[in-house]
């Protein structure tokens, strides 16, 4: 059984790549499997967990219920991208300083989440954070306290 | 220069040293690991919870692309020898046989099916996709027999066997405790309550899916296993019993993991089935689950259903408890699933000084996956049931929660102190810590406040739920395997120090933590430590993180390790400044004469020193290296307490929790931050368990509740985790009641938000709808529940 494949150009952490791909490739396997970025983790593989949240074009998306080919022409930013030459942006740093994190699995996924999300609410109450910024992001470690005071954090700083 | 060991030594809250590695996107686990010439596997499961069966691959062999297919027929056909049963970590509890060996866990179904995801063969093929589209071509003929999916099911007189050699279904019994004593407390009493529970199974669900990773090379017939384990020695151990490999031809590395909390504990037949294959087609294999495939097999917790009692005299004094479990084990008896009865009987009591407690468990196999280890074990399903019972009998008494709790907690005076349920609680000063948390709630204006709120139809409550833990598992001939803690230090001659943990971090922070305690033994800053752990390459030996013992026991170790080398450095010292080694002081990293402090002699010049072997007391070795195996001479018992405020609609089920505290003791703090994390961490989880999450089978013993979902309990199909929104902020307040037995006083504390918590919960709910005459609410407690409760048939 031979599959059509299609070609799709991605702009991956400002690297432009063509790819050809089966229909069914989900943008999650072509970015890990394809071009390396094992940051972007798989804890659901069903729109649930978030630990494969990507930013696409500014939005952030989760990468595991997308396919490759509805990214043709996208430009595809991962945690990897954030920091600059190894300071870490201000999102990045109040998650260590807040010790929002301990596995870190979810970590990527919600970083990007909130990099997005603080672009349009600046300044977010706690319930907003919670509510609306974590909303689409589970972690089984954390109990999330710490990440809103990271979010919190952020904020403050972006100011 | 001196280096300030008190910024980043034992007690301070400095930064994890793991976070920025993550936070570059730098993490790698096992799925991350680049191999370019693996093959995938991929288990065939059974759609079935009891069966018999045959299985049909010939199809799938044909697909292009796949490699092998493994049938029973052909693992058993195989020249490789077929992996032996699991062995069991112990004996269920003191005087109680091991049950029957065949119950031990099978890496395979041979033909007949036991449990809905049971293994029955394996596809391995270039790719994953290819493994995954071949595993359709593979037909299996199931004939059913009855599933019993629930203990009371397993133990009806009309049941089918699930394995022949047990008719009854029933594992193992035995009790613990005095009966006699206890029945005679409960004629005597002046008030009892009696609470039923279900048996709630729960998933440990950490967020990265299991995954493992054989490589075999033929000519030194060394199997190197890259997996997702808590324990990475002890698994070496146990693969090299299954697979009859020699152990110092097996290494076990665990990269990043995404979590573990008790599930990642113990191999999976998958985990032994990965090395097997790897053996067998003398190939590097990879498997890699789904969320699905992961919560199908993985471990469940609890499982414990029945009834627990309370007795109290007119007084207020607890005179007794009394508890008669079913444990729903599964259809196998997992490595550690035995042993959690004992674990869970140990601390039956709390924090109470009660003078008769009898526990019975009766130890039961159904058709549903393996029940093993989840943070809080039987800790969780006890405590919760007894701070329940303390709560409801205080107010059939009439009395107030807290103060019967205040009445009877063990006086710091009465440590070491003997449980009636055979443990020995360490140290513990129960009621200054609970004060703390009652300050913080104004808990007597608060019991005010919510008399006068329900005058105007709003309903508070405040629940209460004390906690202890089995902490620090150890010491050794308590159980059938080792449980020291490993800790080997090695200072460079540079005098940087590289740790070597036989623990396993995955989201604890040991890089930071076990770094401060060799920062504080040794006087050198936190950066100059590295930290290696989670690989039998570079560690020699461990046993692995689980039930709370890093921070006691590894810890306990690695300053062990630590004070050996700075006895040795102050040999080379005093041989240097020409003193006797015991006028010789240590400070903040400097060795210098008693008499003669301007003499002083840096560690990492001491360091260098003893490396060269030049000018060191003629008696002794070059090298500045130790290892410490350490055995403590008993576990340690941190304690606290959660107090919640939640506010109830009655006119609609919902519920908003307003106010949760905890207090916590768990001896000296390694990191203040760390150990609030985990305690908020463990809450989420803890709240979970009250609130959202259960794992559920259908009748015919189907897994309903695999994929992750995004909604609260009440259709069928999928397991809710907590999400950020349904956490409170929580306050934490600590105390600090050392432990008297461990090197810096630390007592572990990684479960106790999922023993507190869901005790806590529910009694503030139920407190909450008090005046509704509720009957007693089964966890986990959604909207529509206490909706249910409160305006049940009945009732006006
Ligand atoms: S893996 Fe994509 S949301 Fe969970
Ligand atoms: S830190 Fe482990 S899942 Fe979030």
């Amino acid at each position: 059984m031979t599959v059509e494949k299609e070609e799709v150009t991605v702009t991956v952490n400002g690297e432009s790549h063509v790819v050809s791909v089966e229909p069914r490739e989900l943008l999650s396997q072509t970015l890990r499997e394809r071009m390396g970025c094992t940051e972007i983790n798989i804890g659901c593989e069903s729109a649930i967990c978030g630990a494969c949240t990507v930013q696409s074009d500014g939005k952030s998306v989760k990468s595991c219920t997308r396919f490759t080919v509805q990214a043709d022409g996208a430009d595809i930013r991962t945690v990897s991208d954030l920091a600059d030459e190894g300071t870490l942006t201000d999102i990045q740093q109040a998650f260590t300083d807040e010790h929002a994190l301990q596995c870190g699995y979810c970590t990527p996924g919600i970083v990007m989440a909130v990099d997005e999300y603080l672009d349009h609410n600046t300044d977010p109450s706690r319930e907003e954070i919670r509510n609306e910024a974590l909303q689409g992001n589970l972690c089984r470690c954390t109990g999330y306290e710490n990440i809103v005071d990271a979010v919190e954090t952020a904020a403050e700083k972006l100011d | 220069m001196t280096p300030n060991h008190s910024d980043s030594g034992i007690g301070s809250s400095v930064s994890r040293k793991e976070d920025r590695k993550v936070l570059l996107g730098g993490s790698k686990g096992v799925d991350d690991i680049p191999l370019s010439d693996a093959l995938h596997i991929q288990f065939i499961r059974s759609e079935k919870a009891h069966a018999t069966f045959t299985v049909d691959a010939t199809d799938a062999r044909d697909v292009s692309g796949v490699v092998a297919v493994y049938t029973p027929d052909d693992i058993k056909q195989s020249e490789t020898t077929t992996p032996n049963p699991f062995t069991l970590f112990s004996a269920p509890m003191e005087g109680v046989p091991y049950p029957d060996d065949s119950l031990r866990q099978r890496s395979f179904a041979e033909d007949k099916v036991h449990y809905h995801g049971e293994i029955i063969g394996m596809v391995v093929a270039e790719t994953q996709r290819i493994a995954r589209d071949a595993l359709d071509e593979i037909t299996i003929e199931y004939d059913i027999i009855g599933p019993v999916v629930t203990p009371q099911e397993a133990t009806a007189d009309d049941a089918a066997a699930i394995h022949e050699s047990v008719p009854d279904n029933v594992a193992f019994e035995g009790g613990q405790g005095d009966r006699d004593l206890t029945d005679e407390q409960f004629e005597n009493a002046a008030y009892t309550v009696e609470l039923e529970k279900d048996a709630q199974r729960v998933s440990p669900t950490p967020l990265e899916p299991r995954a493992a990773i054989g490589q075999y090379d033929e000519a030194t017939e060394h199997l190197d296993i890259i997996a997702t384990t808590q324990i990475p020695h002890a698994y070496r151990r146990l693969l090299a019993q299954m697979l009859e490999h020699p152990e110092n031809k097996i290494d076990v590395t665990v990269p990043d993991m995404g979590g573990g909390f008790g599930a990642r504990q113990h191999p999976y037949p998958a985990d032994v089935l990965v090395g097997w294959c790897a053996v067998d087609l003398e190939r590097t294999v990879k498997w890699r689950s789904t969320r699905t495939e992961n919560q199908l097999v993985e471990n469940d917790g609890r499982g414990y259903e029945g009834t627990w009692e309370i007795a109290l005299s007119e007084q207020g004094d607890i005179l007794a408890v009394r508890a008669d479990i079913r444990y729903d084990l599964g259809a196998w008896i997992a490595r550690g699933a035995a042993s959690l009865a004992e674990a869970g009987n140990l601390l039956m009591t709390g924090l109470y000084d009660i003078p008769a407690a009898y526990s019975h468990v009766t130890g039961i196999v159904t058709n549903t996956a393996r029940i093993d280890a989840y943070r809080g074990v039987s800790a969780t399903p006890m405590l919760m049931m007894l701070e329940r019972l303390v709560s409801k009998v205080a107010k059939k008494a009439g009395m107030d929660p807290a103060a019967v709790r205040k009445r009877n907690f063990v006086d710091p005076d009465q440590f070491p102190y003997q449980t009636a349920g055979g443990a020995k609680y360490d140290s513990g000063d129960y009621e200054r810590n609970f004060d703390i948390g009652l300050d913080e709630l104004d808990y007597s204006s608060l019991r005010e406040r919510q008399e006068q709120l329900r005058e105007e139809g709003r309903y508070i409550g405040i629940g209460i739920s004390c906690w202890t833990e089995v902490a620090g598992l150890g010491p050794c001939g308590h159980i059938d395997v080792a449980t020291w803690g490993y800790g080997g230090v090695q200072v460079h001659p540079t005098g940087e120090v590289t740790v070597y943990a036989g623990s396993s971090n995955h989201g604890q922070g040991h890089e930071t933590s076990l770094g401060q305690v060799a920062s504080h033994e040794l006087g050198v800053p936190l950066d100059s430590v590295t930290v290696v752990e989670n690989s039998t390459k570079e560690v020699t030996e461990g046993v692995g993180t689980y039930a709370s013992r890093t921070a006691a026991l590894t810890g306990g170790a690695v300053a062990k390790s630590c004070r050996k080398i700075v006895q040795k450095g102050g040999k080379v010292a005093a041989h240097e400044t020409g003193v006797t080694p015991d006028v010789i002081e240590f400070d903040d990293g400097t060795y210098y004469p008693i008499d003669s402090p301007e003499d002083a002699v840096t560690f990492s010049e001491v360091a260098r020193q003893v490396h060269m072997g030049a000018d060191i007391p003629e008696e002794m070795e070059p090298g500045l290296e130790e290892q410490t195996y350490y055995d403590p001479e008993n576990c340690t018992w941190p304690f606290g307490t959660h107090m919640v405020v939640v506010e109830v609609d009655p006119d609609t089920g919902e519920y908003d929790i307003d106010q949760y505290v905890a207090t916590e003791d768990c001896g000296v703090q390694i990191n203040p931050t760390i150990v609030e994390g985990q305690i908020v961490g463990g809450i989420a989880q803890g709240l979970g368990q009250a609130l959202y999450e259960e794992v559920e089978y259908a009748d015919d013993g189907t897994h309903l509740s695999a994929p992750l979902r995004d909604e609260t309990l009440g259709s069928n199909g999928g397991y809710t985790v907590p999400k950020a929104e349904h956490m409170p902020d929580i306050t934490i307040k600590s105390t600090t009641t050392p432990s008297p037995h461990t090197p810096h006083g630390a007592k572990g504390m990684g479960e106790s938000g999922t023993v507190a918590a869901p005790g806590a919960i529910v009694n503030a709910i139920e407190d909450a709808i008090e005046p509704f005459d509720i009957d007693p609410m089964t966890p986990p407690i959604t909207p529509e529940k206490v909706w249910m409760a409160i305006n049940r048939e009945g009732k006006e």
